[in-house]
């Protein structure tokens, strides 16, 4: 069986599938994660400033262990540890590049998710 | 309160929270596990703004700390909670991990326990139950 780019069982499980509540937390990760994904990838790519590449990518790893965006948050630890040993800089490139190129296609998946909960809290006010 | 058939025991009714986290997400998951189980839940994004909120109230009954956080983190406002405001009050660290020995961190800090994220909401409720009942019989 393919695996899923997006796992969204934690929010569906914990929520007891309430759309508004699953509504807002896509939302919130697609208006928060992209722009910290961005601010990851120019700190990696412009500067050796270990400290905030590791504060930034466990910044994002509570984001990715809620809405599971497949590998990004075993990348993100991955990158994390290697910014706390301040080594691997090529390393923390290709996780990088990995990540953004899943991510990429995951975007399309979280709008399609966030806009199907935003039909059935319609449909349900409508009733 | 009824849901799917099932009986939903309602642990944090009436219990008040603060819940100090930078991350917007963690802060939305936090407060909807937390309110789900009856408690009023309030959030801040720092340790300078947890602090504030404990000196403006006092109606708090436990304070759920992200142990990274820009400004002030978890660390540092807890051994402000304890050493110069001397409050009392049940506080929780709340990691990602538990890298680098973070639960003996956190009670050298001062806290009264370290979870780990994602955690389960009775759990947690468990324990906030738990540290706010200790800390009543200490007082």
């Amino acid at each position: 069986m393919q695996e899923e780019i997006v796992d969204f069982s934690f929010i569906y499980e914990m929520s007891h599938n309430d759309s508004t509540y699953i509504y807002e937390v896509i939302d919130l990760f697609l208006k928060s994660v992209p722009e910290g994904l961005s601010k990851l990838e120019q700190t990696i790519r412009e500067s050796d400033d270990f400290l905030v590449i590791q504060k930034q990518a466990h910044f994002l790893k509570s984001s990715a262990n809620v809405i599971k965006v497949s590998g990004m948050y075993d990348n993100l630890v991955k990158i994390e540890a290697l910014a706390r040993a301040q080594t691997g800089k090529e390393e923390i490139v290709t996780l990088l590049d990995k990540m953004l190129i899943v991510f990429k296609d995951a975007l399309p998946v979280l709008e399609k998710e966030k806009e199907k909960n935003r039909l059935l809290i319609k449909s349900k006010a409508k009733k | 309160m009824i849901k799917n058939n099932k009986y939903i025991l309602r642990l944090l009714e009436g219990i008040n929270i603060l819940v100090a986290d930078d991350n917007p997400l963690n802060q939305k998951v936090t407060k909807f596990m937390l309110s789900k189980q009856g408690a009023e839940v309030q959030t801040v994004s720092n340790g300078v703004e947890a602090v504030d909120m404990l000196l403006k109230y006092s109606y708090f009954h436990a304070v759920l700390i992200d142990i990274h956080m820009p400004l002030m983190d978890g660390f540092e406002t807890t051994q402000y909670i304890r050493n110069d405001i001397k409050n009392n009050i049940p506080v929780i660290g709340l990691t990602a991990d538990l890298l680098d020995n973070a639960t003996e961190a956190c009670i050298e800090a001062g806290m009264n326990a370290c979870v780990c994220r994602p955690f389960d909401s009775d759990a947690l409720s468990e324990l906030i139950l738990s540290m706010i009942k200790k800390n009543e019989v200490k007082n």
